[in-house]
């Protein structure tokens, strides 16, 4: 599946993953395009399957200016060797019913690399949040055995996160198929949010080190989540220096690829009036 | 009285949950589709099995023997120009394929086809490989139909598995509506038809027109050719025409003829007499198979 750009060693021993899984609002998207444009991370390989849908484009983020042609295909790899950051950004949605060979095949690439934590940005559906969620922070997180033990209460305490709640209302249908689930799995629901529920399950059984992020969102304008998105990650991963409130009024230390220009449409053509 | 939460709890089922069940005048009890559940993604059991049966490549007798007997056992091709579309298609008809090529194999990428058919009975959806006479180590992919973007990958894999590509320069030529032409001209400002291209990182041609603006982008069979040849080291180009109209017009299809006069495609056009006359013919057929009343 990951096939290297260049014909240097992938060894990413150490490294952190992170992961956009392709869920409401493209949130976990569009915070992967803010990290690659902002760290200016450079293309270390393709993930290249029949489970990802094709694309092609043009040069999304815009550095070297539109006639040199940097090809850019639907889902790349990008890393930071200082930072020891490695992260994917998958344009399209996978194939329908080839799900499940894209996970197999994603945990296999985590594994061979040895990447040594992994973090899946994904969304979920607003409207099917349960009353305790509907106010305060739509910012969640979930954390697999494996990551608890390496990081303690870090989530919880020192950055004050809220772990995703399970569904064990009384008043709320059972969830189905729960038997084959891993106990450490079982109540989790994320409606919307792509390959995350099941990657999450694959994680548990295989002792992976996995953090997934989460942000409640309906479709639409969603650029200011996908902002809130990777501000929550910075305060964990501190990835860049964030200004002081005070002297940054509407400045965002994130910069915004050129792919993003007319994401919600052109303007309208004033002749027509 | 049940509680209201309860209610709103089944309204708001998901596929996760048990749907909600309804017994019928008759009594029995059935499962009702929920609003809830739009367009996630999640599926159970049947996820290994893929929607679409894979495309399916065929050789023809001769051919298979040439590759047989190349080096490596793959067919040592020097060009491969793959049209998709009618427009791009018609195009190569005129003015590349009208010297009498020799169809050489088949992709059978029709998504509905049995498994059980007889092989005189070709799927429209078929794609036909061929290879000119005078150029023998130039291959034409004509797909004239849309290929659905799940297969797409597999289709690639299948066509490029027996060509050597050590010496392969591929040219894709595809077509796609102004209206998805993302551009901060209005369309009064435009000219259409025009050509945009996107090439692999090993292709040093120049190119024959403006390279497609970010944040535009080519999806399906193209964009699944130009990935490959990107990521495996071979030389592609893709030029994709932006055409105005609901119909077909001539001038559409004559939006590639850039292309004609500059290398590679000079070093095998050959002037068609008869080009006009193929392409009024085309784009009449068209618009007789587009009308209502007919």
């Amino acid at each position: 599946m990951f096939i290297s750009a260049a014909s240097s060693s992938n060894d990413w021993s150490g490294f952190t993953l992170i992961l956009p899984a392709v869920s409401v609002g493209n949130v976990a998207q569009l915070a992967s395009d803010l990290l690659i444009s902002t760290l200016e991370l450079t293309k270390a390989g393709y993930l290249h399957d029949a489970s990802i849908l094709p694309l092609c484009g043009n040069d999304p983020f815009g550095r070297s200016g539109v006639t040199e042609g940097r090809l850019v295909t639907s889902a790349e790899v990008y890393e930071s060797k200082q930072r020891k950051l490695v992260v994917v950004q998958q344009r399209t949605p996978l194939v329908k019913g080839k799900q499940a060979d894209f996970r197999r095949k994603l945990l296999a690439w985590i594994k061979d690399a040895k990447f040594s934590r992994v973090i899946l940005l994904t969304s979920s559906q607003s409207h099917e949040r349960t009353d305790a969620q509907l106010t305060g922070s739509q910012f969640r997180y979930l954390t697999t055995p494996k990551l608890d033990d390496q990081l303690g209460t870090v989530l919880s305490e020192q950055l004050h996160w809220k772990r995703l709640e399970k569904r064990e209302n009384q008043w709320a249908p059972p969830l189905a198929n729960e038997e084959g689930r891993p106990e450490c799995a079982r109540g989790i629901y994320i409606p919307g949010g792509g390959i995350a529920k099941k990657f999450f399950d694959d994680c548990c059984t295989q002792d992976i080190p996995l953090a997934i992020l989460l942000l409640f969102c309906s479709e639409g304008d969603n650029i200011p989540d996908a902002l809130s998105m990777v501000t929550h990650l910075n305060h964990w991963q501190q990835l860049i220096q964030e200004p002081e409130s005070t002297q940054s009024e509407g400045r965002s230390p994130w910069r915004i690829p050129s792919s993003w220009s007319m994401l919600y449409g052109p303007q309208f053509d004033p002749s027509i009036y | 009285m049940k509680p209201l939460k309860a209610i709103c709890s089944q309204t708001l089922v998901s596929k996760d949950t048990q749907a909600p069940k309804m017994a019928t005048f008759f009594g029995e009890v059935i499962n009702l589709p929920s609003r809830a559940v739009d367009d996630d993604e999640e599926e159970e059991e049947d996820e290994t099995q893929s929607r679409f049966p894979e495309p399916e490549l065929q050789w023809k007798h001769d051919f298979q023997k040439d590759i047989e007997q190349s080096p490596g056992k793959r067919f040592g091709c020097e060009m491969l120009i793959i049209g998709i579309g009618p427009a791009a298609t018609g195009f190569l008809d005129a003015y590349i394929l009208w010297d009498d090529p020799t169809i050489v194999g088949t992709i059978d990428c029709d998504p509905n086809r049995s498994e059980v058919r007889p092989e005189s009975v070709a799927g429209h959806r078929t794609c036909s490989v061929y290879r000119l006479k005078r150029q023998p180590e130039v291959l034409v992919c004509q797909c004239k139909h849309e290929i659905v973007p799940e297969m797409c990958h597999i289709w690639t894999e299948k066509m490029f598995q027996d060509l050597d590509t050590t010496k392969l320069q591929v040219i894709v030529m595809d077509t796609a509506p102004t209206t998805e032409y993302r551009t901060q001209m209005s369309p009064s400002e435009m000219s259409t038809p025009f050509l945009r291209s996107l090439q692999s990182q090993t292709h040093s041609s120049k190119l024959q027109c403006q390279v497609l603006e970010s944040p535009n982008v080519v999806k399906g069979l193209s964009a699944a050719v130009l990935s490959h040849c990107h990521i495996f080291g071979v030389s592609c180009v893709v030029y994709v025409g932006f055409l105005d109209g609901l119909f077909l017009h001539t001038d559409d299809i004559k939006v590639f003829n850039s292309l004609l006069s500059n290398s590679p495609l000079k070093k095998i056009y050959k002037k068609n007499p008869n080009a006009d006359a193929v392409l009024r013919k085309l784009v009449e057929r068209r618009a007789l198979h587009g009308s209502l009343y007919t």
